[in-house]
């Protein structure tokens, strides 16, 4: 229950409300391979954990998990495994898991409104920002914590004003949930939280600097649990200590040059699909939104929650300029912030009971509902036209082997982020064993390969944006299976090495198994990509 | 309202969860003269009187002719000539005195537009002149070719061979690129 002051939503707002949720989930019932880049990645490690005890999947052959006090990055997936036991497999365990996310956005947003005393029906703006490149990336983990990392502020901005024991749990456990999650919703809570706290610093003074520090330790003991596991991954994370496991990423951090991040933030923010419709809608969003903005600098009066509004906004916007892009193994840790940019700035919005307003929101919910229509269409054309006949070629295969994935083509025609280059862990999400390349490779992953059965390393990580390095002579001997897309065939010429015969296609796919005989070796082994 | 959204919401689950398919139905062995493919054992094959009714003896790779279903492949399919293509990429381009530009490929015809793109791709095209072969690759350039699919005219099926032009990168230059695809055993 929101202790901020705005009036509840009139019943016809709460249904508009409510079709513009469902606009924002309606798109993902149009696909059956969602073209979200990381997603299969994400699914073959809920199916590793969900069949962790199954013999016939042999998951704990290939990987061990790693240590809990090593990695901040698996509440999502041992959630995913634990929903796919009912559900009955990963895919639909992460089909709710991203359907849930989505329905978050608007009502996570319209619960920070009501906590800023905020016009509720700003809302209506979240489902738009849940198609972001963050989410066309499949940053899944990642796309789940902004909702709740907008939860946890509305609950903070509460406790502040009114505590109360059973929000301090409820807040304890956001916390804790934040910083397994992902590590920068965690730290956008953090921030946001101590400069909350400064804003509405004169509730919390006492005369005596011993009674300050005992109200403030008191409002503030709901931290305490994940601060403790924020030491203890301190102590012995990777990325703390890269020297240890990060290899040639070891100590590894990147920055984009500031000034290219502003024109980077409406690509990251709408940017999802190649047809001009929905950065069209985007356009029109934002123009609105400004117009209100514009509005409400003229009509509201300061007051703290007014400045507290200002608070998300600023942290967001300065984690997103200031944030490093690398981290070791940590990629685009700046740009994925854009939605949350978005997110926290229409919580300026602070223009209530004018019939201007009450246009701009019907307006609003039209462009939300128009970007959910949108986003439906483009994954129907995406399922028909890109993979529809994929299913084919992973059907019925036998259990626990081990896959590569040589992705020539990586583009789509339909979305902006190539989905394809991890299509080949949709094989280890259905039948166990290994679909490499994985981010098992990398020390943040929850999911590590155990050494001894580890696929042959190169001296690049992650070389599956270069497939032209595969090597039949060495990288053949290890798999099973290899599935490629695109205009290269990797054994045309007959490389040295195992031969390779096909067990199936459809269109540009092609898997082929390894024959026990071996092409003869009249040559050196120069890759797929010579000589084609 | 609440309560009867989680019960809902509860028989979703146990609805979704009863109805899952088992996986890795996978043929345990191929009898002798059999190979799987797209998931079922399948004769191998050298024409198609050898194959059963409602199968057509098709290639699936330079070695191995297999008896495919319609649901394998209800005909043979290749891919079409591109007619333009469009130089997506781009490339640090030198000028006078060291200077550098960003420049985009050249596309094929030079006013081809980002329209009507598709994401296919070749992995049978042959270029007509083996001395540009080496130097091809698709990165940075799309073309707008379509699947076709037509009726087998050869047995075993899908080994005919097309006269099409493919859209390649040649340098720094998208080129519509003349040469031959073979076709493919596809749905």
């Amino acid at each position: 229950m929101s202790l901020g002051s705005a009036p509840p939503l009139r019943s016809a707002w709460r249904w508009i409300h409510r079709v513009a949720a469902f606009a924002t989930v309606l798109p993902l019932f149009f696909a059956k391979h969602l073209p979200f880049l990381d997603l299969p990645e994400h699914l073959a490690l809920v199916a590793t954990l969900r069949h962790w005890w199954d013999p016939v999947w042999e998951s704990q052959r290939y990987f061990y998990f790693e240590s809990l006090l090593r990695t901040q990055y698996w509440l999502y997936h041992v959630v995913g495994a634990l929903l796919a036991v009912p559900l009955g497999t990963a895919e639909r365990s992460v089909f709710v898991l991203t359907l849930l996310s989505g329905l978050a956005y608007p009502y996570s947003l319209r619960a920070l409104a009501r906590s800023l005393d905020r016009d509720p029906r700003i809302g209506l703006l979240g489902g738009p920002f849940f198609w972001s490149q963050a989410l066309m990336h499949g940053l899944l983990n990642f796309v789940a914590s902004i909702p709740l990392a907008l939860w946890g502020v509305s609950l903070l901005l509460d406790q502040i004003r009114g505590p109360t024991r059973v929000r301090a749990l409820g807040l304890s456990v956001i916390a804790v949930a934040l910083f397994y999650l992902h590590l920068s919703l965690f730290v956008f809570f953090f921030v946001t939280g101590a400069g909350l706290f400064l804003v509405f610093a004169r509730d919390v003074w006492a005369p005596s600097a011993k009674q300050f520090a005992k109200t403030l330790a008191l409002r503030a003991s709901w931290l305490l649990p994940a601060f403790c596991f924020a030491l203890l991954f301190v102590w012995q994370s990777p990325v703390t200590h890269p020297e240890s496991s990060q290899g040639e990423h070891a100590g590894v951090v990147r920055f984009i040059p500031i000034l290219q991040k502003p024109r980077l933030l409406m690509v990251w923010m709408h940017d999802v699909w190649r047809t001009p419709w929905h950065i069209g809608l985007a356009l029109v969003m934002w123009g609105i939104i400004f117009v209100l903005i514009g509005a409400s600098v003229r009509m509201q009066k300061p007051s703290r929650l007014t400045v507290a509004a200002f608070v998300p906004f600023v942290v967001s916007v300065s984690l997103y300029l200031l944030m490093p892009t690398q981290v070791g193994y940590a990629f685009i840790l700046d740009l994925r912030l854009a939605p949350l940019v978005g997110l926290t700035t229409v919580l300026l919005l602070h223009a209530r009971h004018e019939s201007l307003t009450r246009f701009a929101f019907a307006a609003i919910a039209v462009v939300a509902v128009g970007f959910g229509l949108n986003s439906a269409y483009q994954m129907h054309t995406f399922e028909a036209r890109e993979t529809a006949h994929f299913e084919l070629v992973l059907r019925n295969l036998p259990p626990a082997k081990r896959l590569l994935t040589l992705v020539f083509q990586r583009e789509s025609r339909v979305a902006e982020v190539g989905p394809f280059l991890h299509f080949g862990s949709y094989y280890r999400a259905r039948y166990g064993g290994i679909a490499s390349l994985s981010f098992s490779e990398m020390p943040h992953w929850p999911l590590r390969y155990r050494p001894e059965e580890a696929p042959p390393k190169k001296k690049i990580a992650l070389w599956d944006w270069n497939p032209c390095l595969f090597r039949n002579s060495t990288d053949g001997l290890y798999y099973d299976f290899i599935l490629t897309r695109g205009d290269v065939d990797p054994f045309a010429h007959h490389p040295p090495g195992p031969k390779w015969f096909a067990i199936g296609g459809a269109r540009d796919w092609k898997l082929y198994a390894k024959s026990s005989e071996s092409w003869p070796e009249d040559g050196p082994d120069v890759g797929p990509c010579v000589g084609r | 309202m609440k309560r009867s959204a989680a019960v809902l919401a509860g028989a979703v689950v146990v609805a979704l969860g009863a109805c899952s398919s088992p996986v890795g139905n996978s043929p345990a062995q191929c009898a002798s003269g059999q190979r799987v493919y797209n998931g079922i054992c399948r004769a191998l094959c050298s024409t198609s009187v050898a194959c059963p009714a409602q199968t057509r003896c098709t290639q699936v790779d330079s070695d191995a002719s297999l008896c495919l279903d319609k649901e394998s492949a209800a005909n043979c399919a290749y891919l079409e000539s591109d007619t333009k293509c469009y130089g997506e990429g781009s490339y640090y381009h030198a000028y006078g005195r060291g200077s550098y530009e960003y420049a985009h490929y050249q596309s094929d015809p030079p006013s081809a537009t980002s329209s009507g793109l598709t994401p296919y791709a070749d992995s049978n095209f042959a270029a007509s002149d083996p001395g540009t072969a080496p130097y091809l690759d698709m990165d940075g350039c799309a073309g707008d070719s379509q699947w076709k699919t037509v009726a087998a005219s050869t047995d075993p099926a899908c080994t005919a061979t097309h006269n099409v032009v493919r859209c390649r990168r040649f340098g720094s230059a998208c080129k519509l690129i003349p040469g031959t695809t073979r076709e493919t055993a596809s749905p």
